[in-house]
């Protein structure tokens, strides 16, 4: 059952959030994704993060299933955006999705958190059709457009401003419930 | 184009307010700024594309000289610079102002003090835990000297050190104990993650801030219960002690602001540009609408002088045909139109001045015609008078009869051709009017006395207040027996048939002029007639030299006088009309 993606060509050096590896794998409730990410905002975003600059990041799966003869069909989907801030007078940092949040004395740590797609569920049980071949593709991304207007300004001269997200993107075909 | 130039102008306007309001703090347009810069960027080029195009064209016109393109582009030129002026200085003044004011809000001083309170607040939240870690220290202690520590035990050294909450934990984070002050006694408390306990078991102990200013801070202490007795389970303590609310709230104010002020000093090379560019959206595009403006403007402005330079150089070149009249009541349209009219007097002044020349030439046609008809007409008139004479004696009755009617008809046909050439040499010789004040009422009265008793009655209503005109009685008086006779002969069919017809000779003073009308109610002019009655050899009767009208004409105008020709209409009784204007003698006018 598991399909694995593979890793794109790294790009170690500078900014860019990579994919490294993601699944499709069955939950309790039908299916969910596994993904791991490696995060470098860069030298720009990690000083305007330590000056309290939140950042949103936006993690997108979305399973599709080829057509020839049209677009392809969307089975299932899931968008979580996700809140990177600091909070100077505790020295810490603080990765929200929603209400909920969690705190991490290092960057590295919350950027590893956020890299870091654990379980998250997609598609009911039924909603993926078994056995036949579907396209799956994942990103997590910086969403400069929550930006304030002057870095935003900024980042449109600027290079170091900028942080590619790379999709992965890969076949698979899900299996029959082991159960 | 101009529509088109209008529209991009007003697009671009529209896209440069909301570029401002997105600039200004509202959250509308704020996170599609790089959007809306680049859509101004579109707007701002289009025009200038728009306006290049338009320059070219008025260029490529310049170089060839286009007639009109010089004065549009020195039209455009000044309106522009109208424009461009007074616009670079208030962009040079507001670009002056805005950086200024942005490197203003800046000063070392308010962020090392901003910084300072930061660490204030934060060397406040270190003693509280500090002082937590020792408390927690001094419990832990305790904890570990008893034999069996539990609730009762944790509850009192809680109640000892004053702490707001304790829990005694398993190595494994199981809860052994717990003991918790006030309203929160009962409750679960927040229990350590694993990594935490397992810092908490190998080191000494460790504090934390926890909770931020919305929940509330939280001062965390993790401690190890190192019991001498080795078959004890390890035990971890944990005491929580909340910070005052005052001191949050105060800690919360100084990070917010701090992190403002870090945010703004981040940004502030990006609000400069953001002011900078907005500023610049607004200054191109206000040009660009200027500059567009300016060539509608002039196009506007140098229309009604191209349109009169137009009309010149057609007069120049002999077309005097009604020109296009700009419909505005300011100068411009005011000058159109007395250009117009002064068109039309030339026009008119050019028709007189070819009726003039026409008469003169059949003037002399007249005048070399009647010497050379005249010459011959006397001795034919003598040589059929002699040959009666000599003859009539020598023949028979019948024959003589015969003779005298024929000579009779060359005696007859002569002298009325004799007559003819007069009226051509009449025509032809007509001398100079010797103008003086003149009673045209007693001239009318001793011609009208000539008519009395003929076969028609002609009626005179004449002005008694009539002003002298300045006139030649002896022309004078030719006009109105020419005009009398014209009149007698329209009505002669009337008369013939035995109905009443009527003629009538009026006068009277109409401003600088003194009118003379005379009106008959035969068949009036016939329309093709009416065109050139006062034209030579232009006659309705069978029996005319055509030479009456005009030899009236020639006289009236040589007194610098008019004459209109009318049909009356059948609701005036019919027939016709014709007006003579004379000047007045105290106009001083004395004729050509």
């Amino acid at each position: 059952m598991l399909c694995l993606g593979l890793l794109l060509a790294g790009w170690a050096w500078g900014a860019g959030i990579q994919p490294k590896s993601a699944a499709v794998v069955p939950d309790e409730r039908g299916w969910a994704v596994n993904a791991e990410f490696d995060v470098h905002l860069g030298a720009r975003f990690e000083e305007a993060v330590s000056k309290g600059v939140p950042l949103n990041f936006r993690f997108e799966v979305q399973i599709k299933r080829k057509r020839w003869y049209w677009i392809d069909e969307h089975l299932a989907g899931r968008v979580v955006n996700y809140r990177l801030s600091y909070q100077a007078l505790t020295r810490q940092y603080r990765l929200a999705v929603g209400s909920l949040y969690q705190n991490f004395d290092t960057l590295e740590a919350a950027l590893t958190a956020l890299g870091h797609v654990s379980r998250l569920h997609i598609a009911d049980t039924g909603a993926l059709p078994v056995g036949e071949p579907l396209i799956a593709a994942v990103r997590l991304s910086l969403d400069q457009s929550q930006l304030p207007k002057p870095l935003q300004v900024d980042a449109l001269a600027n290079n170091d401003w900028q942080v590619g997200a790379g999709i992965l993107s890969w076949q698979f075909v899900p299996t029959p419930e082991p159960q | 184009m101009i529509t088109a130039l209008a529209l991009a102008a007003a697009l671009g306007g529209m896209l440069v307010i909301l570029l401002a309001s997105a600039s200004a703090d509202t959250a509308l347009f704020a996170r599609h700024i790089p959007l809306l810069i680049g859509l101004n960027a579109l707007a701002a080029l289009l025009l200038l594309g728009l306006l290049a195009t338009q320059l070219r064209r008025l260029w490529r016109d310049y170089r060839q000289g286009v007639f009109g393109a010089r004065l549009k582009s020195r039209l455009l030129i000044m309106l522009a610079s109208m424009a461009v002026l007074p616009g670079a200085l208030v962009y040079a003044v507001s670009m002056q102002f805005a950086v200024k004011s942005i490197d203003s809000w800046f000063d070392v001083r308010i962020e090392a003090a901003l910084d300072g309170g930061l660490d204030l607040a934060r060397s406040v939240f270190e003693t509280m835990q500090a002082d937590l870690l020792a408390k927690g220290r001094s419990m832990a202690y305790d904890l570990a000297e008893a034999p069996a520590p539990g609730a009762v035990l944790l509850n009192r050294l809680r109640e000892q050190t004053g702490v707001n909450s304790a829990a005694l934990l398993t190595a494994s984070g199981r809860l052994v104990a717990s003991s918790r002050d006030g309203e929160l006694q009962g409750l679960m408390p927040a229990l350590p993650d694993p990594t935490q306990l397992r810092q908490a078991r190998l080191g000494s102990g460790s504090a934390r801030v926890e909770g931020d200013a919305a929940s509330g801070f939280v001062v965390r202490a993790l401690i190890p219960v190192s019991s001498y007795r080795l078959e004890a389970e390890p035990l971890i303590l944990q005491i929580e002690q909340p910070v005052p609310a005052a001191i949050a709230q105060s800690a919360a104010l100084v990070e917010a602001a701090q992190r403002d002020y870090q945010q703004l000093q981040l940004g502030r090379a990006g609000l400069k540009r953001l002011y900078t560019l907005t500023l610049t959206f607004a200054l191109l595009l206000a040009l660009f609408a200027a500059i567009a403006l300016a060539f509608f403007l002039a196009g506007r402005l140098a229309k009604p002088l191209l349109m009169l330079a137009e009309g010149t150089r057609a007069v120049a070149a002999g077309d005097l045909t009604p020109r296009a009249v700009l419909e505005t009541d300011d100068e411009l349209g005011v000058l159109t139109r007395s250009f117009n009219e002064m068109t039309q007097q030339l026009a008119q002044a050019r028709i007189e001045r070819e009726a003039a020349q026409r008469a003169a030439v059949w003037g002399e046609v007249a005048r070399r015609l009647a010497h050379e008809i005249k010459n011959p007409l006397t001795p034919i008139q003598l040589s059929a008078e002699r040959l009666q004479m000599k003859l009539s004696g020598k023949l028979a009755a019948e024959d003589a009869a015969m003779l005298k009617r024929a000579t009779q008809t060359i005696v007859d046909q002569v002298e009325a051709m004799k007559a003819m050439v007069n009226d051509f040499r009449d025509y032809a010789r007509l001398p100079p009017p010797k103008l003086q004040p003149l009673d045209l009422n007693r001239l009318v009265g001793e011609v009208l006395e000539l008519y009395a008793g003929g076969p028609v009655g002609i009626a005179a209503e004449l002005d008694p207040l009539l002003p002298p005109v300045a006139a030649d009685a002896d022309q004078l008086r030719q006009v109105l027996h020419n005009l009398i006779k014209n009149a007698s002969e329209a009505v002669q069919d009337k008369v013939g048939a035995g109905e009443t017809a009527r003629i009538a000779v009026k006068t009277h003073h109409a401003g600088r002029t003194v009118e003379l009308i005379v009106t008959d109610d035969g068949p009036g002019f016939p329309p093709e007639i009416l065109q050139h009655a006062f034209e030579p050899y232009v006659t309705t009767k069978p029996k005319g030299t055509g030479l009456g009208l005009a030899i009236v004409h020639k006289i009236v105008t040589d007194h610098g006088g008019s004459i209109t020709l009318a049909n009356l209409s059948a609701a005036e009784g019919g027939g016709a009309r014709v007006c003579v204007q004379l000047p007045l003698a105290s106009a001083g006018n004395k004729g050509r």
